[in-house]
């Protein structure tokens, strides 16, 4: 049974109906009703969530020698070190926000293209 | 406004090299040297100042650096500050294909023209965006595209494709983009580079020499700086007598000594040449016999005196026609004679005939006399003459033969052609002795001399009396 302090959310007809038919098929996964079941995925997914900011912010923090290394052979040691220097400057802990502010620093030696698209997949293959 | 290719020689093909801001294709076989010609140009501008951009699809630009030969790469080292890369190669693994968009390879490239203020660019090996397309127009609208980015951004771009069979390029849509064409031509054993296209302006068609060296790539144009000597002079050959036999010869005349071996051709060029250096001349002697050494030796023991003379000994089998006619062309800035020994009869494949016009041609408008000993291969009764070309250029054919006269196989010399009207139009008898050639006059009382088997004019009216009675 919920307490006093616990607050209400809504979910669809279509979800609700879902969440049923789910309990009722797997029962071996001891659901008491819709209720738990949402908690349980809140739960579950909130620790997901936490794991892959953990895991993000990992690679966030290998980034800067990651772009460094990769730009050392694009286009050569002394550019490369430039731009890792400005990347290692960068004070963000939001992976998102620090990858946009990655791709502004080498979207102006190598277009916003690319830029994005070397950030982004330095970000996919940690994950 | 032009933009050097960064060979002056293939610039004066070209009329001055590329067009500025302007699209270059350089196709090739594999092995043409496409890289090494991309590089010479970025390191050709790279040395005068200029920033310079080279993008790399495939092969890294560490390969490429570690790959040149020794000369190219410490000219790569003094100016490396200037040379800029993109090796998308080495991050493709990581992006994989989504990096050979047109789109973003166009954006990168400019932009890092722009931040280096790079307008030489080499865009080397176009091969890996080919599968990126489903149709060639779609490939040909992509390198147009590219083309305008760069041209926009007032850059002068070379990229290489490689030839696939008789195609020109790889798929067969990179000449209709480009500004200009060249091809480089690879056989496994000499190289040949040809200007296909040239956007807006004439250049010299044909196929010219090009040469892979340790500090860069050289061009050897099919045609020779065309400059015509004002003094014409009389020539003399050197050989007591000659004069009157050959006739007036003039400074940038063609004298053909041809005769089987042992006629003495070589010692009427030891002549020739010692007659030039007495008169403080100097003269190029090209073997394609022997080498300097023995010249000299030979000579010094007939009482020669031609250690003056500049020497070259090439091997006809091995030179590039090309390369061959620069060489003398170079080689030839101050001397007033020419001798080119052991010329022998052989097939000669479109280059060589056109070299061989090309150069005698360039020296006789230079003032410069050439004497060519020519070996034939009939001892006796041998009516060729040379080769087909140098016959239609001579001034004075001289043919030198044996001939059995008094149970002796003595020689014989007929001028076939001469300049003027004045010279000898019998058959003079010569010798060799301690001093060289000794000229000995006509056998008069023999006929069919020139046939190697004369017969005494007294005897044959003997017997034609004897028939009449």
């Amino acid at each position: 049974m919920g307490s006093e302090e616990d607050k209400m959310v809504r979910v669809p007809k279509e979800m609700y109906e879902a969440i049923n038919d789910v309990i009722k098929r797997y029962p071996y996964y001891g659901w008491k009703g819709p209720s738990e079941f949402v908690r349980d995925a809140i739960r579950r997914y909130l620790k997901e969530i936490n794991e892959r900011e953990i895991v993000l912010r990992k690679a966030v923090k290998k980034m800067p020698n990651k772009i460094e290394e990769m730009l050392r052979d694009f286009m050569g040691e002394e550019e490369a070190q430039i731009l890792s220097e400005r990347i290692f400057r960068i004070r963000e802990d939001e992976p998102e926000e620090y990858v946009n502010k990655v791709v502004d620093i080498l979207k102006g030696r190598i277009g916003q293209n690319l830029a994005e698209l070397l950030a982004r997949k330095l970000l996919e293959v940690e994950k | 406004m032009r933009v050097s290719t960064g060979l002056e020689r293939l610039d004066d093909l070209m009329g001055g090299g590329f067009l500025e801001k302007s699209f270059n294709l350089l196709s090739g076989t594999p092995g043409a040297g496409k890289t090494l010609f991309a590089v010479n140009y970025l390191l050709y501008h790279a040395e005068k100042d200029k920033d310079v951009l080279y993008i790399s699809l495939e092969e890294s630009w560490k390969n490429i650096i570690g790959n040149l030969p020794e000369g190219l790469r410490k000219r790569y080292e003094s100016c490396k500050n200037r040379v800029h890369y993109l090796d998308f190669g080495s991050i493709r693994p990581l992006l994989g294909k989504e990096i050979l968009n047109i789109e973003i390879l166009g954006e990168t490239i400019s932009t890092s023209m722009a931040v280096h203020n790079s307008k030489i660019i080499v865009l080397d090996g176009i091969a890996p965006l080919i599968p990126h397309f489903e149709a060639t127009k779609e490939i040909r609208m992509a390198l147009f595209e590219l083309s305008q980015r760069i041209k926009k951004m007032g850059g002068t771009m070379v990229f290489t494709s490689e030839r696939a069979g008789e195609m020109i390029s790889r798929c067969g849509v990179e000449e209709y983009v480009a500004d200009s064409v060249i091809l480089l031509h690879y056989d496994g054993s000499s190289r040949k580079i040809q200007i296909l296209k040239m956007r807006g302006s004439e250049f010299i068609y044909g196929h010219h020499g090009f040469k892979i060296e340790e500090s860069g790539i050289k061009v050897f144009p099919n045609t020779l700086p065309e400059h015509r000597s004002k003094k014409i002079e009389k020539v003399e050959f050197g050989i007591k007598g000659m004069e009157k036999i050959i006739g007036k010869m003039y400074s940038g005349d063609i004298i053909l000594l041809s005769g089987p071996p042992g006629t003495g051709k070589t010692i009427m060029a030891y002549h020739f040449a010692e007659k030039a250096l007495k008169n403080g001349d100097k003269v190029l002697f090209v073997s394609f016999k022997e080498g300097k050494e023995q010249i000299l030796k030979r000579a010094r023991e007939l009482g020669f005196k031609i250690e003056g003379i500049k020497i070259m000994h090439r091997n006809l089998f091995e030179i590039d026609p090309y390369e061959f006619m620069w060489e003398i062309y170079e080689n030839t800035k101050d001397v007033k004679r020419v001798i080119f020994e052991g010329i022998g009869h052989m097939e000669l494949s479109e280059d060589v005939k056109k070299v061989e016009y090309t150069l005698l041609r360039n020296l006789k408008m230079r003032g410069i006399t050439t004497l060519i000993t020519h070996t034939t291969s009939d001892i006796i009764s041998s009516y060729r003459l040379g080769t087909p070309g140098i016959t239609y250029l001579a001034d004075n054919i001289i043919d030198l033969r044996y001939s059995e006269i008094g149970a002796e196989l003595r020689k014989v010399l007929v001028v076939i052609k001469s300049r003027g009207l004045e010279y000898e139009k019998g058959i003079i008898e010569y010798d060799i002795g301690k001093r060289g050639i000794r000229i000995i006059g006509k056998p008069e009382s023999l006929e069919g001399v020139i046939s190697g088997t004369p017969r005494h004019l007294e005897m044959k009216k003997r017997v034609e009396k004897f028939f009449k009675g």
